[in-house]
């Protein structure tokens, strides 16, 4: 077996989409897919943890506190965001589920030493224990790096903010947001000049629903490029230059990691913001 | 033209949405500086809705650097 070149790793092509592992039942599981359901053991793990040292008196525990000051950190940037009080303690729990959720998938491989490493299939590395191999797929992909996991999220995320506009201000209330006859008829009372205007008002309304689209295609290809691309870079430096360059990359990754999870939470607080707000 | 030099002037076109999204967010950042320069109280409220702006401005070279390897 020839040694391995510690100045130049070759990690294999990087895919745009994740490799399919194995079908359960018809359901086809990819590596990012089990990084996925990974990152969601890891989570419950540390409510559990969480939960079980939890006081509401006395002196908290480290762990307790470090999670309070995070909370209550997102809890002020969602009301400064909003401009109401009201409106982030409704959307305050839905925003903070996606933000966790979205920054421990983009953190997870980072964070974890060797995980990206453990492969299927291919041949096994002399001297490393045997579930590290080179060639064949690997185990886990980063969860986000995998454009249906963003679109998903982005997509649901878009369909709450609709419901919440539609129970506020019933279907029809919501609907004349994007169809302003309302808004027709008004103008055509007050005289030929406002109903023009209107008219334009209207057109607007349609343009709306486009941007609605748009919403959830640019929210979910910003996440998805951020993370595509700090693989990319990180595999095209590892080719290049493996000893010291990479830790620079991901220390960049975990910072952008965070970053895009924090614009994400951000962005859709204001679209949340947009839909609940008050005429 | 054939469909390989056809590809690689479009690699060529897509990456020069790097090119705006470089000097806009040159423009945010000094924008925050002289808001900080005038008012420096801001800087602790700056800093943070910078960072999340700046994330925003790169996502026109993110969309470019993946349509830039789509292409390939």
């Amino acid at each position: 077996m020839e040694g391995i070149n510690i100045l130049q790793l070759n990690t294999g092509e990087t895919t745009i989409g994740a490799a399919e592992l194995f079908k359960i039942g018809g359901i086809t599981i990819t590596n990012s897919a089990t990084a996925g359901i990974f990152g969601t053991l890891v989570i419950f793990l540390v409510v559990y943890l969480l939960n079980r040292s939890y006081k509401s008196e006395g002196v908290p525990s480290k762990l307790q506190l470090v999670f309070e000051m995070m909370i209550t950190g997102f809890y002020g940037l969602i009301k400064s965001i909003t401009g109401s009080e009201k409106i982030a303690r409704k959307i305050f729990p839905v925003i903070g589920t996606v933000f966790i959720y979205i920054a421990v998938s983009n953190l997870l491989i980072n964070i974890i030493p060797g995980i990206a490493a453990i492969n299927i299939g291919g041949e096994t590395i002399e001297g490393l224990p045997s579930i590290f191999k080179t060639g064949g797929e690997s185990l886990f992909r980063t969860h986000t790096n995998d454009y249906s996991v963003t679109f998903g999220i982005a997509a649901a995320v878009v369909i709450w903010t609709h419901i919440y506009s539609i129970e506020k201000n019933n279907i029809f209330g919501h609907l004349n947001k994007y169809f302003r006859f309302g808004a027709l008829y008004k103008g055509f009372r007050q005289g030929i000049g406002p109903g023009m205007m209107s008219i334009i008002d209207f057109m607007l309304g349609l343009l709306d629903i486009i941007s609605e689209f748009a919403k959830s295609l640019s929210l979910s290809i910003r996440l998805f490029g951020n993370m595509f691309a700090g693989e990319l870079l990180s595999a095209l430096l590892l080719s290049a230059f493996a000893l010291v360059a990479p830790t620079l990359l991901i220390f960049m990754g975990l910072f952008t990691g965070v970053i895009q999870a924090l614009v994400f939470g951000a962005l859709t607080t204001s679209y949340f913001g947009i839909a609940l707000a008050d005429d | 033209m054939d469909a390989e030099a056809a590809k690689f002037f479009a690699r060529a076109i897509v990456v020069l949405a790097m090119m705006p999204t470089a000097v806009a967010e040159a423009w945010v950042i000094s924008s925050a500086f002289k808001a900080i320069g005038r008012n420096p109280k801001l800087e602790d409220s700056l800093f943070s809705k910078v960072i999340i702006l700046v994330a925003l401005v790169e996502t026109t070279a993110i969309y470019a650097f993946v349509a830039f390897f789509t292409l390939s």
